[in-house]
């Protein structure tokens, strides 16, 4: 079964429209849920009040006075309230909230809501933090900070022939779920709720909200509903939604829903992180890394919230899959006044692969070698050490999806064709960015997290999985019965996958990290083995079953129980000190290749992507089809954060408030892809599987980025790669002097260097 | 509130509801139909997009009121039973086209419609057919590659060419007619007495004060003369969008004083959100079918001021007379907008990035304007006075665009730069006509959008060309001209500098490519 791809069984009902998502469901007497906001960025709540117009008894009103102490959403650190108080931190900040009968009814009631705010100064960008930062330490909050080391790589730099070094920004990027976020909440028992809703972690929201409630676990339950799409956009802000729903429930008596529009949902929910990533590199003449410095500073919005996992992710991917005998890292989430960033796909993870994958090309450059050689030179294989001292011992197939992306792509040709070809107006270019991602939760994550899963038998003789990882279009439910069919050797039809549910289901964690395959797959293999080793002890072995039921009956006869559970249980070997940042970060690592390839007008700016090609090594492919298409989204996804989504703020407020102007690429932006599917087996992996839902992100930014480089002669170091910036850095003025273009052949002798570089271009600065 | 009953899925239906509820409300909450979703209210996303009378629209944006009486919807659980519906599905389902499925049932109205009117789809006009309707999830490859598939099957063995002649009818009658027995002996669906399903978040559920619907136009000028300021709705597309964003203003308290109101992109949000709207007085003009249509007299385009930017982009004599009409109607939205939004609903709006008002500017377009009293005709130069502000009577109702068609000798041409390839708003666009005589520019006119308070044209750059040579050295100089003309501004889709500069490259790569086409000058 692993390896073949069945069909969906969810796609049918999604295509013809009989999915109920969350805004379908109909609910007999239920009340709609709003929430009225901050309208200042930084300040000090004086009021909120009702006044007499209010219509009490047919709408209700819930501040977070009333909530005391157990007004806090429980996450990484449990700082951010469901409701501002005292201080709000950022514009759009939920302050109070208000059901009616319908939302008509409750907009009128808002009305009657006075909220006064005295308004104190706040901070609004991520440089304007650094650079306060740099004058007085104390003067900006951070949500995080650490440090990777190895070896000395300020001696290193000292004493390297040559040092390299840039600069990298990347903006907020939005994860725009065409569903947006929503939830119902019916009022539950002993003070409890029932929620359902568009989200991805079921025990993330109900663990929010047993704190928030102040009642027994049992008392609350969290269901999944179909979801619309998350990309890690429902991993945190459905506990504060969920909460919400939940409060006006228990103040109304009636089921409430709250289903964001989408201007609210581009408005106030977690982007990805914006981020200012330095590099100074230092290298021998013939292209070896000798040293890396690398800052990575993240902006983390008014609250914590998932920002320290999303730092720490960014620090342990930002030295690319290359080897290095000297790191220094550091990493820092600074505070500011925008809405708290979150998750979203890479969690980190795409914004330093941006920053190292432009920074290795400018080294090629600056050592007269070819993008893939440079790499080829400096990349992880079996026995290479990491920043942390991690030794890759298994499936390192960096070099193996190089190779294939390079052949697929006919690169090296291509790549001398255009750097060779005469400078007019349109020109083409092709890019490379070689990435990688550590699969599950980093660290002790996955080993804190304890997650278990459990195999059932159910009445009519199916296999029921029971997992709290969603469906949300990924095909999870679709390739963890696969895994199960294989191992037992029964055919698809008779299992299936629960929905979520944390009074059915046992906690297997959350749907992130590119875990749900990788490590709760492997747990529900485990399970499997203990149902085949169970029904061997009831009806002896295998091979004297007359069938698969005549087993399970003996099965049942023996009055054995019928669920199998298994834990997770770290891989032996694998040994990680949060505090020193030393040792297994990750228990194995996915890897990607992406090459770009495009046209650009230089006169306008405009680039036309021709094609993206993405060979990912994920181990062992359980569904083909179904990994094609996490590529193909993927490389999507970034491409559109490389080339068209540009997300700006002014007061701390996102302009990009609608779909006009939040701008996602169309079908007719979207270039041929090609998903070239590597397989590199992983001990440890449910039939060798490795993590695959976030990989394929990483790759399209910086390789469009270097393709661009190419094309136009102009190295764009801030994403989104935007007309714009291509213009204004100097494309089509055939009076400048090429800048960064990667030489075509390495006996060329080294560029002039344009020492005044206008903003936007990297700085290439070299000392001796 | 009004009653109206339509033909839903190919099943007699009514529904009572406020007219100004956009027909996906209805749908979802009146009559069960949830497979249209709301993914964003303003027809940017597609997740919404129905079969209205046959043609593809954005449900979100389309006034229930405005769908008249015996109307047919097909949604995607209708279109799923029909033949062609069917072979889309399994198709979808073969190439596992689905993630998350939500922009589905849209995706899967346009592409029937596509598949029916398209005869041979090639792999760009799949991707223009759903430019509309955005997918974040899958990257659109199995979805265009499954349609392609479905393109393939449905050509009769052993003939090339044409396939898509058979699945339902021509454009712009119920789809189905030919299917309809098909659909006939398939049991109905279950017909949940109208259970309250959930409504996303909501419309604007507001009546309007008073809605009209005339049938004709001296109906109208008589209610706008009764009614005067009454707001007139045609397609919708920007009134809707207006009025949705409106009720679904951000509630945003304790702003320190009403006055901080900032930048010009931004809606004047605080005030929205502390008073209740106006409720409006509406005339809807999408039941008189004489503003709609083309004629040609005497070298005169008249366009009716309903014709749709989708009949623009269709017709032939206009494909003749005004092509850069055609490509900028071409350049508007997607399908489903198209179908929806009006020529005059375009000029009346008075964006400056109006992508229709910039080839009337060039051919030397007129307006007729009525009024109970009579009818005036005024040059569309004329029309604009500010910015999003005309001198349209409060009393008056466009009727009639006139436009003179090319003459011989004559070419005009129609270029965007948006924020992306399809469905997007243009940072700039140009449309240039111009004539040579004796190998000088004989005549030529510029307008541009996006570069100003309203659509301009360039009288001073005009001059400056006419009589000159075609030539590179030109091309340089008049980039300079344009530039030094314009006087835009950074917004949230771009910046002035970028603006002043792709003015200047848009017009010379048009006179350019204009002049060198026709007399192979350089
Ligand atoms: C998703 C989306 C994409 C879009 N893309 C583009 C684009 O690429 N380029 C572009 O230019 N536009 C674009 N638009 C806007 C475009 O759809 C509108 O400008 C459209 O042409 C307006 O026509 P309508 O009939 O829908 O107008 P309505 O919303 O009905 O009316 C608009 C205005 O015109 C007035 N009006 C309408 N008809 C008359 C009349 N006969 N006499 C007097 N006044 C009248 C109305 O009172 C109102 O003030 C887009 C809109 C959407 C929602
Ligand atoms: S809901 Fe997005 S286009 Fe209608
Ligand atoms: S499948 Fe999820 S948006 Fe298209």
């Amino acid at each position: 079964m692993i390896g073949r791809s069945p069909a969906r069984t969810d796609a049918r009902e999604k295509i013809v429209g009989s999915t109920r998502y969350i805004a379908d469901y109909v609910v007999p007497g239920v009340w709609q849920g709003i929430t009225l906001r901050s309208a200042v960025a930084a300040g000090r709540i004086r009021t909120v009040t009702a006044d007499a117009h209010f219509p009490h008894g047919e709408a209700v009103l819930v501040t977070g006075q009333e909530l005391g102490a157990t007004n806090r959403v429980a996450m990484v650190t449990d700082e951010m309230p469901f409701l501002a108080t005292d201080a709000v931190r950022y514009a759009g900040e939920p302050i109070a909230l208000v059901a009616a009968p319908t939302l008509h009814a409750a907009r009128a009631a808002a009305h009657a809501v006075r909220i006064e705010i005295d308004p104190c100064t706040p901070l609004f960008s991520l440089q304007e933090a650094e650079e306060r930062r740099r004058a007085d330490p104390a003067s900006v909050r951070v949500h995080a900070e650490c440090r990777i080391t190895r070896g000395d790589a300020a001696a290193a730099l000292r004493n390297a022939a040559i040092v390299i070094a840039g600069t990298y920004t990347t903006q907020a990027q939005e994860q725009a779920y065409i569903e947006p976020q929503g939830v119902i909440a019916w009022p539950g028992q002993r003070g409890g709720t029932v929620i359902e809703g568009s989200l991805q972690c079921p025990y993330y929201v109900h663990n929010a909200l047993v704190r928030l409630l102040g009642c027994a676990p049992e008392d609350v339950i969290v269901r999944q509903s179909p979801t619309g799409g998350a990309f890690g956009g429902k991993e945190d802000i459905p506990s504060v939604i969920g909460g919400h729903a939940a409060l006006l429930a228990r103040a109304c008596g009636h089921p409430v829903r709250i289903v964001y529009d989408r201007h609210e949902d581009l408005l106030f929910t977690p982007k990805r992180h914006p981020s200012i990533v330095h590099h100074r590199t230092g290298v021998s003449e013939d292209g070896r890394l000798l040293a890396m410095e690398i800052t990575v500073v993240l902006d983390g919005g008014a609250y914590t919230t998932l920002s320290p996992v999303v730092l720490s992710r960014a620090v342990l991917h930002a030295t690319g899959p290359y080897e290095c005998p000297h790191v220094a890292i550091h990493g820092v989430c600074l505070g500011t006044n925008i809405p708290p960033p979150g998750a979203f796909r890479g969690f980190g993870a795409p914004q330093v692969a941006f920053a190292i994958e432009s920074h290795i090309d400018r080294i090629a450059h600056r050592c007269h070698l070819r993008p893939d050689e440079i790499r080829r030179r400096n990349i992880m294989r079996i026995g290479s050490v990491t920043a942390t001292g991690q030794i890759l011992r298994e499936s390192v197939s960096a070099e193996r999806v190089l190779d294939e992306a390079l052949t697929a792509s006919d690169f090296v040709r291509k790549w001398q064709a255009h750097g060779a070809a005469a400078r007019q107006r349109h020109r083409r270019g092709i890019g490379l960015a070689l990435t990688w991602h550590g699969g599950g939760f980093t660290g002790n994550g996955e080993v804190n997290l304890a997650s278990v899963a459990a195999l059932s038998i159910e009445d009519d003789g199916r296999l029921l999985i029971r997992t709290s990882n969603v469906e949300m279009g990924q095909g999870a439910h679709t390739a963890l019965p696969q895994i199960v069919a294989e191992r037992l050797g029964v055919p698809l039809e008779r299992i299936a996958c629960a929905q979520p549910d944390t009074s059915q289901v046992p906690n297997s964690g959350p749907t992130v990290a590119s875990r749900t395959v990788m490590v709760v797959g492997r747990l529900i293999e485990r399970c499997a083995d203990q149902l085949a080793d169970a029904l061997e002890q009831a009806a002896g072995p295998r091979a004297q079953w007359n069938d698969f039921d005549g087993a399970l009956d003996a099965l049942r006869t023996a009055g054995d129980p019928l669920r199998f559970e298994a834990r997770y249980e770290p891989p032996p070997g694998i040994h990680w000190d949060e505090r020193t940042y030393r040792g297994d970060a990750y228990a194995v690592y996915s890897y990607a290749c992406t090459v770009v390839e495009l046209s650009t007008d230089t006169l306008t700016g405009e680039v036309k992507v021709e094609r993206a090609i993405a060979a990912c090594d994920i181990g062992r492919a359980i569904h083909p089809q179904v990994v094609e298409g996490q590529i193909e989204g993927g490389v999507l996804q970034g491409l559109g954060m490389g080339l068209l989504e540009q997300s700006t703020t002014h007061e701390g407020r996102f302009d990009q408030n609608r779909f006009q102007t939040y701008i996602i690429p169309t079908a007719l932006d979207a270039p041929e892809i090609l998903p070239i599917i590597v397989e590199d087996p992983y001990s440890r992996g449910p039939g060798g599987a490795k993590g695959l839902g976030e990989l394929p992100v990483h790759g399209p930014a910086p390789a469009l980025a270097n393709a661009v480089a190419q094309a136009s002669g102009r190295r764009i170091t801030d994403l989104p790669v935007t007309p714009e910036r291509i213009v204004a850095a100097g494309a089509g003025d055939p009076a400048s002097p090429i800048r960064d273009l990667p030489s075509p052949s390495r006996d060329l002798p080294s560029p002039s260097r344009d020492p005044a570089s206008p903003s936007g271009v990297g700085d290439e600065k070299e000392e001796a | 509130m009004i009653t109206r009953q339509w033909q839903v899925n190919g099943e007699m239906r009514e529904a009572t509801f406020p007219a100004l509820k956009p027909l996906l409300h209805v749908l979802r909450e009146e009559l069960a139909a949830t497979g249209p979703k709301e993914g964003c209210g303003e027809g940017e996303c597609g997740a919404c997009t129905v079969l209205l009378n046959g043609q593809p629209v954005t449900s979100c944006l389309a006034a229930a009121g405005q769908v008249r009486d015996g109307s047919t919807i097909w949604t995607a659980e209708g279109l799923a039973r029909l033949p062609l519906g069917e072979r889309i599905v399994d198709a979808f389902m073969r190439h596992g086209a689905v993630q998350c499925g939500i922009c589905f049932p849209g995706m899967l109205a346009t592409t029937y419609a596509f598949l029916r009117d398209e005869p041979a789809p090639d792999d760009r006009s799949t991707r223009e057919a759903l430019s509309g309707n955005l997918c974040r999830c899958t990257g659109y490859s199995k979805i265009v590659a499954a349609i392609l598939d479905v393109a393939r099957e449905r050509e009769p063995a052993g003939s090339r060419g044409r396939v898509g002649a058979q699945p339902g009818p021509p454009a712009g009658e119920d789809p189905t007619l030919e299917t309809l027995d098909a659909l006939e002996t398939l049991e109905t669906p279950p017909s949940p007495a109208a259970p309250r399903a959930a409504s996303a978040p909501a419309i604007d559920p507001r009546e309007p004060a008073a809605f009209y619907a005339p049938r004709t136009l001296d109906e109208a000028l008589a209610l706008r003369a009764r009614r005067p300021g009454a707001a007139l709705l045609a397609g919708g597309s920007d009134l809707l969008v207006a009025w949705q964003a409106a009720a679904r203003e951000p509630l945003l308290r304790g702003a320190p004083s009403r006055t901080a109101r900032p930048a010009a992109d931004r809606p004047a949000e605080t005030a929205a959100a502390e008073a209740p709207c106006q409720r409006p007085v509406v005339i809807s003009l999408s039941d008189i079918d004489a503003l709609r249509g083309v004629a040609e007299e005497d070298g005169v385009l008249r366009i009716g001021a309903c014709t749709s930017a989708y009949e623009l982009c269709t017709n032939p004599s206009l494909a003749r007379g005004a092509p850069a009409l055609v490509a900028a109607a071409h350049a508007l939205g997607a399908r489903p907008i198209r179908h929806l939004a009006t020529l005059a609903g375009n000029l009346v709006n008075a964006s400056p990035a109006a992508d229709l008002a910039p080839p009337l500017l060039v051919a030397g377009a007129g307006l007729l304007i009525a009024k109970a009293g009579g009818t005036r005709k005024i040059p569309l130069e004329d029309f604009y006075r500010g910015y999003k502000e005309t001198n349209l009577g409060p009393d008056e109702i466009v009727t009639v665009v006139l436009v003179p068609a090319l003459v011989a000798g004559e070419r005009e041409g129609f270029r965007k730069l948006g924020t992306r390839r399809a469905q997007s708003i243009a940072k700039v666009c140009a449309a240039v006509r111009v004539r040579l005589d004796a190998g000088r520019i004989d005549a030529v006119a510029i307008a541009l959008g996006s570069v100003a308070p309203t659509t301009v044209r360039l009288p001073r750059t005009e001059e400056r060309l006419r009589s000159e040579r075609p030539t590179a050295a030109l091309w340089e100089r008049t980039r300079q001209w344009v530039a030094e003309e314009v006087h835009p501004i950074s917004d949230v889709r771009s910046n002035a500098d970028y603006r002043r500069a792709m003015a200047g490259v848009l017009v010379t790569d048009l006179l350019a490519s204009l002049v060198c086409s026709e007399h192979g000058a350089q």
